[in-house]
């Protein structure tokens, strides 16, 4: 017969093996989660640190480190942050303006929105990519528009993550035009090249494209009539440099090439008014603070001005003294502008042909106070 | 039960419990090696903030004319901006520049002047904190004056970052 003190140590031991197995289970599996999250967490971080490395040095950088993850990550609009698609992740501010497309391998790089006397820097990360453009026209505003869109995205050159350029011509999309001894497909500046000789050799035809976008590939009509059209269409600017974008959740006026982009770069029609609104809620911050500073700047350098010749130590007669008028009249419009960018301008059609017409005005004045010394260009 | 018996199950219970004492110890021990990773993780990510604030400021022309080189008339805009300074670099930090002009410390106010040479930036007292220096250069709009004109004149500086620690 087996002794009681031995039955007694068989199942002591096996409630405390089982009360340990279960608490180290309990804690292994916390401990693993807690691991993924804080590793997700600093790729984001790593993420994030990368985009204002490209920002400030405009170096592009490949950023392949989404890949040791297994969350997804994506921009939300109205928080201006970036999130993750499940896990205890927190919300990443961001401080720069990022368009961001998610995948594994994604390519960061920098662009430039430039007025002259506002530069508007921006960063786009984006995962291997193709663009085609289906111009229906062969005129210049359409040649002008593809070469402006193409300017303001990534050169891929010497990078593993590719952004390719060609046109779609019905059913076909022909991406190998470049290359000397053999095609192979465009990147950004020979791309313009390759536009450059189009242009030059008075356009060619191209039949409307039947192909519809993929995950990565984005087809770009430009076309004078886009209401019967499937898809992204844009229509070539007016004289003020103002066109239509035509997507299934309505039609959306543009201004600048960057706005184009975002509307290239998102992935489906909803993520387009997103991108969009976000490209200009950022645009409208930036010139706002850039405004304010401007003007202080502005004032302080005009108070002193007048501060030294009423101590007689400028002479009125002074070249510094001709800026005064300028600095004057580059105050008062950018007072006008500081009102027409106040609220959502770029949804109304008045609004953006203030603001068109304001930039200009700016643009003209900047040019004199540089020619005059007055600043410098930076 | 025996005395054989009894001693038997008392040999185990105190093996058994020996056994959970050391499996507890070595969970703290865990958890103070996760605590000791954090503090460094911490230090090294105040570090990494202030870094990152000195590469922007050093090169955005909010606040230089060309990198590193400041501009004193951007930077007396941005006096008593500090909320707008959070917008942009997030908060938990301040930022002092001071210029090497062979004078005695002045601390520059609001108005634009050409003799202060301390410029501070969203510093808060009494609250503890590590810096970041880096030698720079600032530009001084009105560094010369003559009755024909002005010169601007570029003075050595020092800017330095500070981090707060949590409070």
């Amino acid at each position: 017969m087996v002794p009681i003190y031995k039955i007694f140590k068989i199942i002591a031991g096996l409630m405390v093996s089982g009360f340990i197995l279960y608490f180290l289970l309990v804690y292994i599996t916390s401990y693993v989660a807690i691991q993924e999250s804080i590793k997700a967490t600093k790729i984001v971080n790593n993420f994030k640190n990368a985009v204002e490395d490209v920002y400030i040095y405009g170096k592009p950088v490949v950023f392949s480190d989404f890949s040791k993850t297994p969350f997804k990550f994506y921009i939300d609009v109205e928080s201006f942050s970036i999130v993750s698609r499940g896990g205890n992740i927190p919300k990443i501010a961001l401080k720069r303006p990022l368009f961001f497309i998610y995948d594994d391998n994604v390519l960061i790089n920098k662009g430039l929105l430039d007025t002259g006397w506002w530069r508007f820097f921006y960063v786009i990360a984006t995962p291997e990519m193709r663009i085609y453009f289906n111009p229906l026209n062969s005129d210049a505003k359409t040649w002008e528009i593809i070469e402006n869109i193409t300017i303001g995205l990534s050169d891929s050159k010497g990078y593993d993550v590719k952004m390719i350029f060609g046109f779609c011509d019905g059913e076909k999309l022909r991406s190998q035009l470049c290359g000397n001894k053999k095609a192979e497909p465009c990147e950004k500046y020979e791309f313009l090249d390759v536009v450059e000789t189009i242009k030059n050799g008075g356009g060619v035809d191209f039949e409307r494209c039947v192909i519809k976008d993929g995950k990565h590939t984005r087809i770009v009509t430009i076309d004078y009539n886009c209401s019967s059209y499937d898809g992204l269409c844009i229509t070539p600017p007016n004289q003020y440099g103002i066109g239509n974008v035509y997507t299934s959740n309505g039609i959306w006026i543009y201004k600048d090439p960057l706005d184009l982009i975002v509307f290239i770069l998102a992935e489906n029609d909803e993520n387009r008014v997103d991108f969009f609104v976000m490209k200009n809620e950022m645009q409208r911050r930036d010139m706002l603070l850039w405004i304010e500073i401007t003007e202080n700047r502005y004032k302080d350098i005009m108070n002193m001005i007048s501060r030294l010749i009423s101590q007689k130590r400028l002479s009125p007669n002074a070249d510094i003294v001709k800026c005064l008028p300028l600095i004057k009249n580059m105050i008062d419009n950018m007072e006008d502008m500081k009102r027409i960018i106040q609220d959502k301008y770029y949804l109304e059609i008045d609004g953006v042909y203030e603001y068109k017409n304001i930039l200009n005005i700016l643009h003209d004045i900047w040019r004199k106070v540089l020619v005059f010394g007055c600043d410098y260009e930076f | 039960m025996s005395f054989r018996g009894q001693w038997g199950v008392m040999e185990y219970i105190l093996t058994v419990i020996v056994f959970i004492i050391l499996i507890t110890i070595f969970i703290f021990f865990l958890s103070w090696w996760q605590i000791t990773q954090m503090e460094k993780e911490m230090k090294i990510s105040k570090m990494d903030k202030a870094l990152s604030i000195m590469k922007f400021v050093t090169n955005s022309y909010l606040f230089v004319k060309e990198p590193n080189v400041f501009d004193d008339t951007k930077l007396f805009s941005w006096i008593d901006k500090c909320e707008k300074l959070h917008e942009i670099l997030g908060d938990g930090w301040f930022m002092e520049l001071i210029i090497f002009d062979g004078k005695g410390d002045v601390i520059c106010h609001k108005e634009y002047n050409t003799y202060c040479n301390h410029f501070i930036f969203c510093k808060e007292y009494r609250r503890e904190y590590s810096i970041l220096p880096l030698p720079v250069n600032i530009n001084k709009r009105f560094g010369f004056v003559f009755e024909n004109g002005i010169i601007s004149r570029t003075y050595p500086g020092l800017l330095k970052i500070g981090v707060y620690s949590e409070r």
